[in-house]
């Protein structure tokens, strides 16, 4: 497929609340929310201008990491799917889809009937996976991770191209020349190869070790290499959470948080590294004020961003 | 008597979001209780020609029908929908494996405020089976496993220990609305289906049976739950119709042979045609 963020620009999008539940990161009132404020947020995002937005993906949570993992993670393809049925010009992310637990065929399908709902908004996020015991739960091999994914890409890039697969007919055919995107997530060495020779994107899981701007080098460099220089590419970059306005209550550690300029000013930042989009987050105490928060972002952050970089690029 | 309806998948409209979109809102405002939607996950050309429900052998699918995602496409349309139950009918189950398959089931569930209806079967195209990595053989007993690890991990026993399917601690959440579950209807023509139905379905769905036949299958289903100490009243009997012709005759008919589900399948694709045949069928009703 290639790049799919017009080029000169930056992008922003965001995980999604609810569907994941992670204590490392669930903010308390996810816990009695339901697929009403999800819709919302989604909505709220469409509106605001958002590029994506991200669903995760574990098939089922092995006892005991339940304690710390939480236990309820959505359905990957069925929310964003379910979510493309509301939403009208935002793409819908899996950030990212563990393939290797799965049939690749099935995958294609799963992203191909995605790509056709939405009218080619689908992007198909994808790693290896990092809970060696929600592998055995599927039956999957751990070691093997890499290399299944990489052997599942051929086959879902061949079905996202040619609608087919050894001629066996898999489709539906994408709307798009060359079918969904694949954007290769994590922030390790490998993860980051395998950005460079398999993705039209990356997307970090938090700051590399040797740092984002060396490990923007690292992947430019490396798509160079293989590709010839100036091939486009969807390079991510991971913000801190951004509270627009100065919150009355503590929105917790890192927030970057005050008038719109400065916030704006750290955003065009991380663009200025090389990455042309950026997943963003905002704390909230309930859905509404996260709904006015991805408002307030759209209409007063993120247009100070645009014309801070030279505005967005015709298209 | 409740009815469903199957979209016209050989005419290519499926994964068309803006002609299902139509279909099945129409479907919804006359009252159709459920849409069903079918499953192949990859159709090689020149497959062996051993399609059980016509004669030559082969689907009434052109070679380049394409059929999307039955789960990702129900969740799609529970976003344009309020009230129609989401069917599979059926899901090629071999094809999955049952902590995936509960999650994706669940999430539809959830999402659409539980009207998710499983309609699951083994598959009959042996090269699509292989092309998941299943041995065909073993695709009924995979089935049996599926449904009772599925049922095992929503009852909030998360351990499993079969032949195919072997896990320890899997917690899966969400849940679907009901405590009982997604129910699962068991579909398919042969003595092995009418058993499984009996044995664990929630309903039974036979397929391309004559009358004659159709009533064997229906006295296995019920043995095969007395067997297992069920109340075969309580398996809900799914049958299918063309819609084109559908009539106040022909639904009698189901009726007298216990239907508590028509489905009526589809072959046109014209809008404004479907949409008079679906609306003098839910004036039948």
């Amino acid at each position: 497929m290639g790049a799919v963020i017009p080029s000169g620009s930056v992008a922003w999008g965001m995980q999604l609340p609810i569907q994941s539940q992670s204590k490392a990161f669930v903010q308390p009132w996810e816990a009695d929310a339901g697929p009403a404020d999800l819709a919302a947020i989604a909505a709220a995002a469409d509106r605001a201008g958002a590029f994506y937005v991200a669903v995760c993906d574990h098939v089922a949570i092995p006892r005991p990491l339940d304690e710390t993992m939480g236990s309820t993670w959505y359905d990957t393809v069925a929310t964003l799917g379910w979510l493309a049925a509301q939403t009208a010009s935002v793409h819908l992310l899996s950030h990212v889809f563990v393939v290797p637990y799965r049939a690749p065929l099935v995958t294609a399908k799963s992203f191909s009937t995605l790509d056709a709902l939405s009218n080619g908004r689908a992007i198909l996020g994808v790693g290896v996976g990092h809970v060696e015991t929600e592998f055995e739960l599927v039956g999957a091999s751990f070691v093997d991770r890499g290399r299944e994914l990489d052997h599942s890409l051929e086959v879902i890039r061949e079905v996202f191209a040619t609608g087919e697969y050894q001629n066996a007919l898999v489709g539906p055919r994408s709307p798009r020349v060359g079918g969904p995107p694949v954007w290769v997530g994590g922030s390790s060495m490998p993860a980051m190869r395998r950005a460079a020779r398999l993705g039209d994107g990356w997307l970090p899981q938090g700051p590399p070790k040797m740092g984002m701007r060396a490990a923007v080098d690292f992947i430019q460099s490396a798509r160079a290499e293989l590709y010839g220089p100036g091939e486009p590419f969807d390079l991510g970059i991971n913000a801190e959470p951004i509270y627009v306005g100065t919150p009355d209550w503590d929105p917790g550690p890192f927030v970057l948080s005050g008038m719109a300029e400065p916030i704006a000013e750290r955003l065009r930042t991380y663009a200025g590294l090389g990455a042309n989009h950026i997943q963003v987050r905002f704390p909230a105490r309930d859905v509404h004020e996260l709904v006015d928060q991805i408002q307030r972002f759209g209409e007063e952050v993120w247009p100070l961003v645009e014309s801070g970089m030279g505005g967005p690029a015709e298209i | 008597m409740k009815l469903g309806i199957l979209p016209p998948f050989r005419a290519n409209v499926a994964s068309d979001p803006v002609w299902m979109t139509r279909f099945v809102q129409h479907a919804e405002s006359v009252g159709f209780e459920s849409v069903y939607v079918v499953e192949h996950v990859a159709v090689p050309s020149g497959y062996s020609k051993r399609y059980p429900y016509s004669v030559s052998g082969q689907m009434p699918l052109a070679d380049d029908c394409e059929i999307p995602d039955p789960l990702d496409l129900l969740a799609f349309l529970a976003g344009r929908t309020e009230r129609i139950r989401l069917a599979t009918g059926v899901l090629v189950a071999p094809h999955h494996h049952p902590l995936i398959l509960a999650k994706r089931l669940a999430t539809v569930d959830v999402l659409s405020g539980g009207r998710m209806l499983l309609g699951v079967g083994v598959g009959w195209m042996r090269e699509e089976l292989e092309a998941t990595g299943v041995v065909f053989e073993t695709r009924g007993r995979r089935l049996d496993e599926i449904i009772d690890a599925i049922r095992a991990v929503w009852s909030g026993e998360p351990s499993f220990h079969g032949e195919f399917f072997d896990f320890d601690g899997a917690i899966s959440r969400p849940l679907p609305v009901l405590a009982s579950g997604v129910p699962f209807h068991v579909g398919g023509h042969s003595p092995a289906a009418a058993r499984r139905a009996g044995r664990v379905g929630d309903g039974f769905q036979p397929l391309g049976l004559d009358p004659e036949l159709l009533s064997v299958r229906l006295a296995t289903m019920r043995e095969a739950a007395i067997d297992a100490g069920r109340d075969p009243d309580a398996i809900e009997l799914t049958l299918g119709a063309p819609l084109a012709g559908f009539d106040a005759e022909t639904l009698d008919r189901l009726m007298a042979q216990g239907a508590d589900r028509v489905l009526l399948s589809t072959a046109s694709a014209v809008t404004s045609e479907i949409e008079d045949q679906v609306s003098a069928a839910a004036e039948l009703i």
